[in-house]
């Protein structure tokens, strides 16, 4: 396995190499203090160590404000700007709507193999977009875990 | 009450409510997602679906040694946990897709009623 990885010019994961990346210049943009941001992005690592990637994703401007990914190298950037692009679609859908005095709270996407959830903060000017294998949780259980640090 | 009476889970989340009507709270849930199809709780400490999905994962890990130990011809009939004053249930269904999560109070009900009430439902949510 160690062999097969090497020789693809990738190394085998360890639980330490995994660390949080900050996008500055967005960070100051965004005004949203960066001790929740990592607080959050803490919290839930914490608690699903197995994720594949948690990050913390601005709704206006799709920027990535900070991630954590086992996969190496990996740039949320453009998965980033995909889901704050779903996020605004469906709020403009719910505003247009007669429901009224309702929020978005999250958006789940199962795949087969991969999971990928969204929650937005309270003040619905962030979300946290949290992808994790099948194998290592579930849909209810990642989604219970987001629910409990992102009230 | 989370369930829908017109649904068989929810018809089973009924009946096992009819026969232990002191439970603390029972649950009816999709393996795969780990998502309750109907729930009910008589405590407000315990959130039937919080559990559903923690449990789920306790099935899936029991699922997965079974296959590392090679137990083939083997399949989870149920599981049984004690804890200081609580007994946790879980039974699965024939094709292990789906599963009862039952919580009693150990001072209110035995493992051998609770279990035979959850071996009379499992049927009901094939």
């Amino acid at each position: 396995m160690n062999i097969m990885a090497a020789a693809n010019g990738t190394r085998p994961q360890r639980p330490g190499s995994v660390r949080l990346v900050l996008n500055h210049e967005a960070l100051i943009a965004s005004k949203i203090p960066l001790v929740k941001i990592e607080k959050v992005i803490k919290e839930v690592f914490d608690q699903l160590p197995a994720l594949t990637t948690v990050a913390v994703v601005e709704v206006a401007t799709g920027n990535c404000l900070a991630h954590l990914s086992r996969r190496r190298g990996f740039d949320p950037a453009a998965a980033a700007a995909h889901h704050a692009e779903t996020v605004r679609q469906q709020q403009q859908a719910l505003a247009a709507g007669p429901i009224r005095g309702e929020r978005l709270e999250d958006i789940l996407i199962p795949l087969r193999k991969q999971l990928s959830l969204i929650r937005l903060a309270k003040s619905g000017q962030w979300f946290v977009l949290l992808t994790v294998k099948t194998q290592d949780t579930n849909l209810a259980l990642a989604r219970e875990i987001l629910k409990s640090i992102i009230a | 009450m989370a369930y829908s009476t017109n649904s068989p889970a929810g018809k089973a989340v009924e009946a096992i409510i009819t026969d232990l009507p002191s439970l603390v709270a029972v649950a009816v849930v999709d393996v795969n997602s780990g998502m309750a199809l109907a729930s009910h709780s008589n405590s407000p400490t315990v959130n039937p679906e919080t559990a559903a999905a923690y449990n789920t994962e306790v099935v899936k890990q029991k699922q997965k040694a079974m296959s590392a130990l090679k137990l083939t011809g083997e399949r989870i009939e149920d599981i049984l946990i004690t804890l200081t004053n609580q007994l946790h249930l879980i039974k699965l269904n024939e094709a292990g897709n789906k599963f009862i999560y039952l919580a009693v109070n150990a001072r209110e009900t035995n493992l051998a009623i609770a279990r035979e009430v959850l071996r009379t439902h499992a049927s009901d949510i094939n």
